[in-house]
């Protein structure tokens, strides 16, 4: 028997042995394949939504962002305080001093004082 | 533009199908020829197709079957690289047990048929003797090379080596299953 009759022989015995494979290794590979199939749809799912929704997603992102910081009302930068601002840095700065801590513990009467000047002015 | 992407999903899957059905019964039966065990055969085949389907369903349809060839050919080499380990293991806590491998005692599934396909059936088990009695990059490169039908390059791109080195598994392969079959035809 020469090499290519003995290939051929070979060959045959193993196509015939596919064609009469047992059903239940067919249903078994059938059930294999279903399972791979899911898988691919699935990551070709997880692909598309990496390389065309989370671009999308972001540009959005950014546009909203964007639109909000420019939508903002301009805010007055003079250079001098307002009165607000500048009650609130005084009272900071009576507060971080550790010289007028009696001043903390008389609030009432100081308050009472205010209330005096006023009534008096 | 949704509907339009479904069925392009939807063909898509069913090309991945059509592919993976041709490929599956041959696939089965390369993994059994070196497991000799069906269930572990068909684990090798799903995860073959798993891996594939996962890697490079995107790929063009022409570069599918060498591609999946690859994959299920890494597979197997991986199934006999865990059975050498655990052979290892098992000589080292069994020295003095003469106990034989069980899976080369592990009857085969295949072996009775019905009896008008008994010569047919005894023909495919002396064939599946000898090729599994071939040592793994030898039937490997025999697979490929004469059943799958690839070319001597191909098939050492598969199996992740030279060409002169295919060509020597395959020259090999071949004395060996001369002889063995002749051996097996004697019996």
């Amino acid at each position: 028997m020469n090499d290519e009759t003995l290939k051929q022989q070979i060959v045959e015995a193993l196509q015939q042995d596919c064609e009469t494979l047992p059903a239940h290794l067919r249903s078994r590979l059938n059930q294999a394949r279903q399972q791979a199939l899911e898988a691919a749809t699935a990551d070709a799912r997880h692909h598309r939504w990496l390389r065309y929704g989370l671009p999308a997603g972001l540009a959005t992102a950014c546009t909203l962002v964007l639109a909000l910081w420019l939508g903002q009302p301009d805010v007055p930068t003079s250079a001098t305080p307002t009165a607000s601002t500048a009650l609130q840095a005084e009272d900071l700065q009576l507060l971080a001093e550790p010289t007028d801590l009696e001043l903390i513990e008389d609030l009432e009467f100081y308050a009472w004082l205010e209330q005096v000047d006023d009534g008096t002015s | 533009m949704e509907s339009a992407r479904d069925d392009s999903d939807s063909q898509a899957r069913m090309r991945l199908d059509r592919f993976l059905a041709g490929a599956e019964a041959r696939a089965f039966r390369m993994a059994r020829l070196a497991t000799r065990n069906d269930e572990e055969a068909l684990d090798i085949v799903q995860d073959a197709m798993l891996g594939f389907a996962r890697r490079y369903a995107s790929k063009p349809e022409e570069e599918w079957p060498p591609l999946f060839h690859t994959v299920l050919n890494s597979r197997i080499l991986d199934w006999h690289r865990k059975q050498k380990v655990r052979r290892r293991w098992r000589v080292f806590f069994q020295r003095d047990d003469d106990e034989a491998d069980p899976l080369e005692q592990a009857p085969d599934l295949h072996e009775t048929g019905p009896a008008g396909e008994l010569e047919q059936d005894q023909c495919q088990q002396v064939v599946q003797q000898a090729l599994a009695a071939l040592p793994p990059r030898q039937r490997q490169a025999f697979l490929l090379r004469n059943w799958e039908g690839y070319s001597v390059a191909e098939t050492a791109r598969i199996m992740g080596c030279g060409e002169g080195s295919v060509k020597t598994h395959l020259s090999r392969a071949l004395k060996a299953l001369r002889e063995q079959l002749q051996e097996l035809n004697h019996e």
